[in-house]
């Protein structure tokens, strides 16, 4: 087990208007595993995923990754365990727009002070995959919203992170540029046995993971394995997300 | 709603309003003191030079105080509106009309001005009595006292109060209505192909400005009496000129284009957060290009008064002890009843003395116009003047028996005449040439017609001339106890006697006359001799004057460059949305936060070393401009610019805990 969550909880605001965005929530996570976190909006998700990825400090409860304890670690240190072992897909791309694509990118393996060679090799092989070669010099601020996305997955998979963290990385992609970088995450899951944990309100894409937990009210309703078949797995999905919001609450692809 | 916004905004940059509002209360308090002091019935009623003079003075400075206050407060209160851009732009776009949002930015103003207005004036009701104490002590004034505001201040004070409220608020408003009517910011966008040009140009004129300031050095240190020379003036010019402009565009030139050009190697670049820190730092320098720039210029302004100031302390202090080495004298004419009055008083004398001296024509080159002219001039023998008290000789340089020494004014040492080179053809004696020149009388300049000259005993006995004075010099032990009354009567016998001279194409043939002094019947031709001179009258004013200058010149600089720190204070800590955003990005993907501090104190050092380091070098140009004996300046200047920049450093490190506090609280 490479992710164990004990009884995390995490509430915003103060005293009678505090909000329990996570009620003692406890969750694991093998290592190789490819883990969709879905709900309705408002439900928890990203707060959880926040928490996981150490973005956010929970208000009690434990995140133990590689038998660490992250709640115990100090800023460096946490800094430090992120920028070497974790990658980041956020929903609102967070790019610098000071920097340039390519320097966007790169930034992780920078920080690192990687070998300038090494981060030239990278970059290339992450710009032909993702096929983004020819941004490489434009400015954050000329992006569409699509191609901020397919950078910003860029950044994160640079340094061959062992853990990806993913809040809902196709939210802005139309669905070639979304299957291409869905692709590339399950690449990298099989081959590299990267743990991939990813929030999503959509189906299809939650369909790529091999486990699925429902989050409801801040805390964990239910969860679907993936058998090995994403038609099913797919179809599952949709009955689980009837059940807890009768339909209306997720972003059902009808394509799908 | 509309005060919930005001009072969300308000609360939202609360640390930058604190700054504005406390450099604002300190200028409004200092501004409100000045006034009530100007005012003050005490110090009207007990200090006769206040009342003649200084209030003038005190006036004037407040209107300049107040003009400069004014000018920060216009000026930087537009940050806060600036800052708010966004807000209100959203605002707009969830259909809140232009007038609401302009009367938004018209409250906030108020309400900020307001605040500001309400600490200056109490600070001034706490702080008069301190300020007024403080004048006083520097003044050597001993008298109590008391703080009073008078109903004419107050009013006007008010009316200051409310219109400044409304015209700040007015222009505010103003700022509002450009930002809902232009929508997009006024940015334009600078070539790095413009700015390597301009930034090649900027360094070349501070090194030709620093190389100019080396040649000025040399040129100054051979530079005679004449003054200096056209060259000189034109190089002067151009140094002030090329520092000037230099520093403008390595603001804007040089420093981006080194940034772009590190960011641009990749071995440099390429490793920790170089990359980003570079281009942040380059963005945040583009906005604040002119601030910093104002801020250097300003800071020089600065310390140069600070400087020229403390310069001209000592030289009018030097100048007192050369010019009142003695506490009373007279001459044979009045002696008698100055020393009645010495007695009368019942001062105690500690010591006298007296010299002989002989009155004689001579033939010089006048200093100014470079011409002949022919003046009477005294002599002293060496054996006198050697008899006369070591204090008194200590002011002069040192002269053997066998050499000339020429005592007049002008010949300060500060000056750098002292080796100036003096020839004197006097009439029916053998003519004199020397390099000796003091300028310590040891009597008083006013006991001597003309200058003074040290001459040999033998050269003196030589001497046939006919007019010959005794002077006679006191000291008192604790000061003379002179009254008013007795001082007025001694008034008669200021000036004991006129010299007349009747000048012919030779020296030999010129002739003097002394007369009686009268005042109705004195031409270009008649020298006075003084009849006593009393230091306590010299010695009350110079403290006077003194301690009131050191007293303004402290409030000028110590506001101004309080002032300027919290421009920079501010332009450090109000940061766009964006630049928020991309700190707290940062923090997203795996900065930590003492990398983040890193960025925010390399942000702090920059806004804060390079114009400290730009003023002190330009500061210390233009003082040896002004000083030619430029060495002799170094100590007042390096405590100067070493209280500038530990001032300068408690406001940058001050601004960087806050600068820090506020991002860590945000990225967090």
């Amino acid at each position: 087990m490479q992710i164990n969550v004990k009884n995390v909880a995490k509430d915003y605001g103060k005293r009678l208007n505090a909000v329990h965005a996570i009620k003692d929530i406890s969750l694991e996570v093998e290592k190789g595993e490819f883990l969709g976190i879905m709900g309705p909006s408002g439900a928890g998700k990203s707060t959880l995923l926040n928490m996981i990825s150490t973005n956010e400090r929970p208000d009690h409860g434990q995140i133990i990754i590689d038998d660490i304890d992250m709640t115990q670690l100090h800023d460096r240190e946490l800094a430090k365990y992120r920028r070497n072992k974790m990658g980041f897909i956020y929903q609102s791309f967070e790019l610098l727009d000071s920097l340039n694509v390519k320097e966007n990118i790169i930034l992780p393996l920078a920080l690192n002070h990687a070998n300038k060679k090494f981060i030239e090799a990278r970059v290339k092989h992450l710009n032909y995959l993702l096929n983004i070669e020819k941004l490489s010099n434009r400015n954050v601020d000329d992006l569409s919203l699509g191609q901020r996305q397919l950078v910003s997955a860029a950044r994160a998979l640079i340094n061959n992170p062992e853990i990806l963290f993913a809040d809902e990385p196709t939210g802005s992609l139309d669905s070639k540029s979304a299957t291409i970088l869905l692709n590339y995450m399950q690449l990298i899951n099989q081959r590299e046995h990267a743990t991939i944990l990813m929030a999503t309100h959509d189906a299809f894409t939650a369909s790529y993971c091999s486990r699925v937990v429902f989050v409801k009210d801040g805390t964990i309703f239910s969860e679907i394995v993936n058998s090995g078949k994403r038609e099913d797995f797919f179809e599952q999905i949709i009955n689980m997300q009837r059940t807890i919001g009768g339909g209306s609450y997720f972003n059902v692809s009808e394509n799908n | 709603m509309y005060l919930k916004i005001i009072r969300r905004s308000l609360s939202k940059m609360h640390d930058s309003y604190l700054i504005y509002i406390l450099a604002c209360s300190f200028a409004i308090g200092i501004f409100s003191i000045l006034i009530s002091l100007a005012d003050n019935k005490i110090m009207k009623h007990d200090i006769s030079m206040w009342r003649t003079s200084l209030v003038p003075i005190v006036f004037t400075l407040s209107i300049v105080f107040a003009v400069s206050a004014f000018v920060y407060m216009a000026y930087v209160g537009g940050f806060f509106i600036k800052q708010q851009r966004h807000e209100f732009l959203t605002f707009e776009k969830l259909g809140m009309s232009k007038f609401t949002i302009i009367l938004i930015g018209f409250i906030q103003t108020f309400v900020i001005q307001f605040v500001a207005w309400v600490l200056g004036i109490i600070e001034a009701f706490i702080f008069q009595k301190f300020f007024g104490m403080l004048l006083l002590y520097l003044m050597r004034v001993r008298i109590d006292f008391t703080s009073a505001f008078n109903w004419n201040s107050i009013v006007s004070l008010l009316q200051i109060a409310i219109s400044s409220m409304v015209i700040f608020s007015v222009m505010n408003a103003f700022r509002t209505y450009r930002i809902v009517k232009k929508k997009k910011p006024n940015t334009k966008k600078v070539n790095i192909w413009l700015r390597i040009p301009t930034g090649t140009i900027g360094i070349l004129m501070f090194v030709s400005a620093v190389v100019g300031t080396i040649g000025l050095f040399t040129a100054m240190e051979s530079t005679d009496t004449r003054g200096y020379s056209n060259r000189v003036i034109l190089q002067s010019l151009y140094v002030a000129t090329a520092y000037f402009f230099g520093t403008y565009l390595i603001y804007f030139g040089f420093l981006p284009v080194l940034l772009t050009a590190l960011q641009k190697v990749k071995w440099i670049s390429y490793s920790g957060l170089n990359m980003f820190s570079f281009k942040y730092l380059k963005e945040r320098m583009k906005r604040n290009t002119s601030v910093l720039w104002f801020v250097t210029e300003l800071s020089t302004m600065a310390l140069m008064l600070l400087t020229v100031c403390y310069f001209g302390y000592r030289l009018v202090y030097d100048n007192y002890h050369t010019e009142y080495p003695f506490a009373m004298t007279a001459n044979r004419d009045t002696v008698n009843d100055v020393k009645k009055t010495i007695d009368d008083s019942k001062t105690e004398i500690s010591r006298e003395y007296h010299s002989k001296i002989k009155i004689e024509l001579v033939s010089s080159v006048d200093e100014t116009t470079r011409v002949l002219v022919q003046r009477p001039a005294s002599f002293m023998s060496y054996s006198e003047y050697m008899r006369l008290p070591k204090k008194i000789r200590d002011q002069n340089p040192y002269v053997n028996p066998k050499q000339f020494m020429r005592i007049g004014f002008g010949n300060d040492e500060t000056f750098g005449f002292s080796n100036r080179r003096i020839e004197w053809n006097v009439k029916n004696s053998a003519k004199i040439v020397t390099h000796k020149n003091g300028s310590s009388f040891p009597y008083g300049g006013g006991m001597f017609p003309g200058s003074l000259m040290v001459t040999p005993d033998n050269y003196y006995n030589k001497m046939n001339t006919a007019s010959t004075d005794t002077l006679y010099g006191w000291y008192f032990k604790h000061g003379d106890k002179i009254t008013k009354k007795q001082a007025e009567a001694l008034r008669k016998h200021r000036n004991a006697y006129m010299i007349h001279v009747d000048a012919k194409s030779s020296v030999d043939d010129s002739t003097f006359t002394i007369t009686k002094y009268n005042p109705n019947n004195y031409g270009d031709n008649d020298y006075i001799q003084a009849g006593f001179v009393r230091q306590e009258n010299a010695k009350r004013r110079l403290h006077q004057i003194v301690g009131f200058f050191i007293f303004m010149i402290a409030i000028f600089s110590i506001a101004l460059l309080l002032a300027l720190g919290s421009v920079l204070t501010l332009r450090v800590l109000l940061r766009d949305d964006h630049e928020w955003r991309q700190l707290k990005t940062l923090k997203k993907i795996g900065v930590s936060n003492q990398e983040i501090r890193g960025i925010v104190r390399s942000e702090n050092i920059l806004t804060f070393v390079i114009p400290l380091i730009f003023a002190i070098l330009q500061a210390y140009a233009a003082i040896i401009l002004i000083n030619n004996e430029y060495s002799s300046i170094i100590p007042e200047f390096a405590i100067i610019c070493l209280s500038y920049v530990v001032l300068y450093s408690i406001i940058g490190v001050v601004t960087y805990m806050i600068s820090w506090r506020s991002v860590k609280r945000r990225i967090n």
